[in-house]
This record gives C-alpha cells, structure tokens and sequence, in this order.
C-alpha cells in the first residue's frame, strides 16, 4: 500500500479473549466480549463505529451474511463493512483493508475483529480441490501439506531439528507469562519435548504443530488526525503492508519450497525503506514452526537453507535481541481457526503499547507482522502478507 | 453417469477416466503443458485445453507417512502418502501402496489399478 507511510493511520487500542481449547461458546459470544473490553480499554462509544471488518469464522461454517450478522449482534451500524477470508493473513489483511476505506472516506472509525470457536464447533467446508483432489488422495489437512513441506526442506537443505526445538522452546517461555494463552500449553517445555514428541505425519512431530483452541481479538483502527482529535496519546502506525493471493500459479512444476514471502518481504521493506535489520522485534504467522524457518529465509533475514542457522545465532526470546512471537505465538498460545492471526497481531500491539508486563522486550518501538493463509493442491502456502508497524513517539 | 450423482462438472473427464482405468489430464491445446488438478482454463496459456490419456507413471516428488487420515480412510494408518511428479509434467498427491520404509524419493511408480480405491482417486505402487 502506498498510503500508509506517511502514519496516516493509527491503531489506538486492541483487546483479546483468553484462549481456550472447547470453550462451548459462540464466535458471537467471544466477539462480544472482545469488543466489551476494547470499547472500555479505549473509551469509545459503541455509536462512533461505523466501519466494520472481520475473519469469517469456522464455527459458523458457510453463514453467507457472518459479517452482517456480527454486526447486528454487537450493535454496529456501520457504512462499511466486510469478512476477509485470505485465512491466516486476515487480521493483518483486516487493518489494510480499514485503512483503506478511511483514506476512501467510507468511513471514520473502524472496529477490526477476529472470531472463532473452532475447537467447540468445525463447521467449514472447504469446496474446490480440496475436497474434490486432496481428501480422496489421503490428506489430512493443513499438517498433510505441512509435512510433505518439512520432506523437501529436509531433501534439500536437512531438516534443523535443533533450530526446530529451540522455537518451540522459545515460544513456550512466551506463553508461560501469557495468561491468555491456553492453560493446557502454558507447561515448561525442553527441547528433548519437541525432539522426542510423536510423529504425526513424518517428518512433522506434534510439537511442530498448533492446536486449534476458541477466542477472539478486536483492534480499532482510525486516522492518526481523529486519534489525536479523541485525545490518543499511544498510536501504532502500519507504515508498509503487502500481500500476495495465489503465488506463483504457473510454477506447479517448479520450486515448491518458495512462497508469496520472496515477493510480499522486499515490497514491505521496500515502501518502509527499511531493510530486514532495522526490524526490533516479529511477531510471525506460526501455523506450524518450519513456517518460521521459511520466513527467515525468504523475507531476507538469510538465504535459502540458512533458516536453521539463523534461528541458532540469535536469541529470539522475549529478553533477546530479536524477540519473535513474545506471547507464545499460535504454537504456545493456541490457533482460535481463521481468528489465529489475531494471536499475532495483538501481541504485537500488546508489546508496542507497552502493557506486556513481565514479557515485555526492551525495544518495542518497530515490529514485523505476517500473516499465511491457504494452502494450494500440491504447492505451498497460497497467501502471504507483511505488515511493518511502528510506534508514535 | 448416474443424473443423481453428478460428477464434477470441471474435472468429470478425469473421474470417468479412473472407472476406464485411464488417467486423464488436461493439456494446453498451444504448448502441450500438461496441469492437474482440473480447472476450466489453461495455467500456460489462453489456448484452452483438452483432456488426453496420462502414461500413469511417475516419481516420488515428497513423502510423508501420515498418522492422520480424512474419515474415509481412518482405518488405513499409519499410511505412505506422496507428491508425485507426474512424466507429464504435473504433481499429484496420492498415496502410494507400499509400506512406507521401503520408498525413497526418486522412486518409479505407476498407478495401481487393481487397488480399489483407484477408482475414486489414484492410488499409486512402485513401478515393476
């Protein structure tokens, strides 16, 4: 986007749900709660809304009015309002497509939500190849894909099973100091854990893997002029956002290790003028670890095969010089389904606001946020977005 | 073709091809490029494409054993599953009868059409 750099836009508040694996609930209900606290947090009034964009959610499986319908449930009538549905890259995705209806002056004040209830109740179908080529070959969803992914890596470069472990553990120690995390991931974990946990689809271990859980995020996104007109103080601005959808169609047959990140990395970068090093923290799409691996390698951070090395050279903990997912990301902290970008965002948000209390980095005054969504028949991921984030001073 | 159990409209010719035992892909009607899975234009081009006989072989491309499976196939794992590269050109993600240990990447295999599932969807061997 080119309209973000000058810090037009502003991010003035976020609020998130605990996590939780079978909460029972809606992805109403746990919006509604998202949107209580943020409203509070914030102090603004429910009627001042009228820009409205969500994920959609797997638990309310092909409602054709889910954007609508949240609406009406939480109250809003607004002059703008849609569900992103590019999966995992949606609530970065969501804070793009807000500041672009405000800079279209479609509206004023743009609440962004991210809702699912996953793991009480699955109700998606995916039509198409999926259902058409992939489940009658054996696949078992995204971790299937993920699998035949870590198989290639593994041909190519070999697998950095101890670059693999210390994410996991580094995540962990995030989550342990996250309460809204899932309690049952909030446990100690070594990397003898990781190595030695089971295999689910060779080479991938469970531990490679999220789990899905409930929950929800909300984000209020508005001009940096209105913020200041409401009296904001702390703002974050996006400053540079990409995305890529569907990447590299033609290369069925060609290099299937590499994604949308080789293209969305370096125009990221590039609008921000920044270059990889001038990042001070990441908060990354993790669906599954050697996700991370590949973004290191292909957003710039280090060339094709180094992603192993890359992790082992930095400490990428809360308190290290490059910390990554502080909260635990989706791996320690729980993926509430097509809500689980929303994980990463609002850490992101919660360290840059200052408010991570026993975890917060030292230098919170950049970041770096990704988002994957989809995976393609017989390719890598479909979706890739970067979103470079800096902090008002 | 049953009116009440309709093939998919795109990809029909490949499912009519697993029950004449063939396997069908589509190719570019300019360059001859060669795609699966089945979509109602051309990846190579805007000559359209037609659907011809595959040889059926190909090479193991990726390979996991799964420990996970959709409904249909829960009582098959732990199960070899595989990207095969097709000698047309394009991938297919199949699973491949053999146990899992005695496969390499690189590997020869073919379609088995005496496995029953191939009816529905390839499932592929080693090649002889």
């Amino acid at each position: 986007m080119k309209t973000l750099s000058d810090r037009g836009i502003a991010i003035v508040g976020f609020a998130e749900t605990k996590l939780e694996r079978r909460s029972g609930r809606t992805a109403l209900s746990l919006a509604g709660e998202a949107v209580d606290q943020l409203l509070a947090r914030t102090g603004v009034e429910r009627s001042r809304i009228d820009g409205f964009a969500t994920t959609l959610a797997m638990s309310e499986g092909g409602n054709p009015f889910y954007s609508n319908l949240l609406a009406e449930g939480l109250g809003l009538s607004v002059t703008w309002c849609q569900a992103t549905e590019i999966g995992g890259a949606s609530s970065g995705g969501n804070i793009a497509r807000a500041a672009a209806a405000i800079q279209a002056g479609m509206c004023d004040i743009v609440l962004c939500l991210a809702s699912d209830a996953v793991s009480t109740v699955d109700r998606s179908v995916q039509s198409g190849h999926r259902t058409e080529y992939a489940d009658p070959a054996g696949y078992a969803g995204p971790l299937s894909a993920f699998a035949l992914l870590s198989n290639l890596y593994d041909q190519r470069y070999g697998l950095p099973h101890d670059a693999l472990a210390k994410l996991a553990v580094t995540q962990r120690k995030g989550a342990l100091l996250n309460e809204n995390a899932c309690e049952v991931l909030r446990k100690p974990l070594t990397e003898r854990d990781y190595l030695e946990s089971k295999l689910v689809s060779s080479p991938l271990r469970m531990l490679d893997c999220v789990m899905r859980c409930d929950g929800a995020s909300a984000v209020l996104v508005m001009s940096t002029q209105r913020a200041k007109e409401m009296g904001f103080r702390k703002l974050v601005h996006p400053i540079s956002y990409a995305e890529r959808i569907n990447f590299d169609p033609t290369e069925s047959c060609g290099d299937m290790l590499k994604s949308g990140f080789t293209d969305v990395g370096p125009r990221a970068f590039a609008n921000a003028g920044w270059k990889p090093s001038d990042v001070k923290m990441l908060h990354w799409y993790d669906d599954f670890l050697i996700a991370l691996i590949l973004q290191f390698e292909q957003t710039g951070f280090c060339g094709p095969g180094e992603g192993g090395a890359f992790v082992m050279a930095h400490d990428l903990t809360y308190s290290g010089e490059l910390p990554l997912n502080t909260g635990g990301g989706q791996i320690s902290a729980g993926q509430p389904g097509l809500a689980g970008g929303g994980v990463n965002l609002v850490e992101c948000l919660r360290q840059m606001f200052g408010e991570a209390g026993r975890r917060q980095v030292r230098d919170a005054s950049n970041a770096m946020l990704t988002g994957i969504g989809v995976l393609q028949y017989a390719r890598n991921w479909g979706t890739s977005s970067v979103m470079l984030l800096e902090r008002s001073e | 073709m049953s009116p009440t159990n309709p093939l998919p409209d795109v990809g029909a010719p490949f499912l009519q091809g697993l029950r004449d035992r063939r396997l069908m892909l589509q190719f570019d009607r300019a360059n001859g490029r060669a795609q699966f899975y089945p979509r109602p234009q051309s990846l190579y081009g805007e000559a359209g494409v037609e659907w011809r006989p595959a040889s059926g072989r190909g090479t193991l491309f990726a390979l996991t054993q799964s420990g996970v499976a959709p409904p249909h196939l829960q009582g098959a794992v732990p199960y070899a599953m595989a990207l095969v590269q097709l000698e047309e050109g394009p991938r297919m993600l199949a699973r491949v009868n053999a146990p899992y240990d005695s496969l390499r990447i690189g590997q020869a295999v073919t379609v088995d059409w005496d496995h029953p599932d191939t009816r529905s969807f390839p499932v592929f061997k080693p090649a002889a």
